[in-house]
């Protein structure tokens, strides 16, 4: 009887134990603080080239540089950058090369498009349309709703 | 007769073991990149740094920088130091044919670097060099949303 107890109080503890390093090691998974990306998606049949963004923030200059975005296509969305740094930009020129070999510049505004900008996690999609960019924000979970659904993680 | 505590015991004793810590280090998930972010070449880029005892170097004759029609990803090494340096000397030499060198601690970007799994990208300036840390849970995300991950 007292083996047996022992056995469960022994259990308990290690359930206990499992389930707190767990929750540590699912919580250190994640960059702490860092909850969004820079994400590029194409939607015109062409790829784009030489695509970079830029910002100033706090007196100091931010370049990304992401080289070709291919069409999103199917299931494939675009290219994510890794570097996330906050605050996140109020501008940003994005750079951009077209087919026919244009480069083309354009200035969108980005913090202001993020609601509940201190509490979103997601991607900042930066989308490449022929008449330009627009900046389209979209949290994690709605991504992984749609794949866990089977479509694409931005339809 | 069986004891009533021992799926749980079992249970709770795996997952003690294993967690669910993504980020723990597994043999095989560690690997190095090596990317040019400038827009020329950089010729006699040296990495060096102490692996158990010995110094370990490896060198690029040129490096190429990404051209504008592709993602630049960078060249891949499945060879890793194991563990990861805790300091990493390198040497290169910009495209005007300047000297560059720097020296990196590698601890003091991964604080918790025997915990790390991923991609660790040696991105080369022409004047400067620096760390990024791609972890694993990153990349697995981005696969997992149809994104490719640009360092």
């Amino acid at each position: 009887m007292l083996l047996l107890n022992d056995s469960v109080k022994l259990s308990r503890l290690l359930t206990a134990l499992a389930i707190t390093s767990a929750c540590i090691g699912c919580a250190s998974a994640e960059r702490e603080g860092v909850h969004y990306d820079n994400s590029f998606r194409n939607v015109t049949p062409d790829a784009m080239t030489a695509v970079k963004i830029d910002w100033d923030s706090n007196g100091r200059h931010f370049t990304q540089q992401l080289g070709r975005v291919p069409p999103a296509v199917y299931h494939y969305v675009g290219v994510s950058a890794v570097e996330a740094p906050y605050p996140i930009p109020d501008e940003v020129i994005v750079t951009w090369k077209t087919k026919d070999g244009t480069l083309r510049h354009q200035t969108v505004k980005v913090a202001s498009r993020i609601p509940d900008i201190d509490r979103f996690k997601g991607s900042i999609f930066y989308q490449f349309s022929t008449d330009g960019v627009v900046i389209i924000p979209r949290s994690y979970a709605y991504q992984e709703r749609n794949v866990a659904q089977g479509k694409a993680a931005v339809p | 007769m069986r004891h009533p505590g021992r799926p749980l015991f079992l249970l709770s004793t795996t997952l003690f073991v294993t967690g669910c810590n993504s980020d723990a280090f597994r043999a095989g998930t560690l690997s190095y990149q090596v990317q040019n972010g400038s827009p020329a070449a950089l010729n006699d880029v040296e990495i060096r740094w102490r692996e158990d005892g010995y110094d370990v170097s490896n060198h690029i004759h040129q490096l190429l920088p990404a051209r504008d029609d592709e993602v630049p990803f960078g060249r891949y090494y499945n060879y890793a130091p194991l563990p990861i340096p805790a300091i990493v000397d390198l040497e290169w030499k910009s495209s005007d044919g300047q000297q560059h060198a720097k020296r990196i601690e590698v601890d003091r970007l991964l604080p918790q670097k025997w915990r790390f799994s991923g991609t660790i990208c040696l991105k080369f300036f022409d004047s400067d060099v620096c760390v990024i840390p791609v972890p694993r849970w990153m990349e697995e995300r981005n696969q997992r949303l149809g994104k490719a991950t640009v360092p």
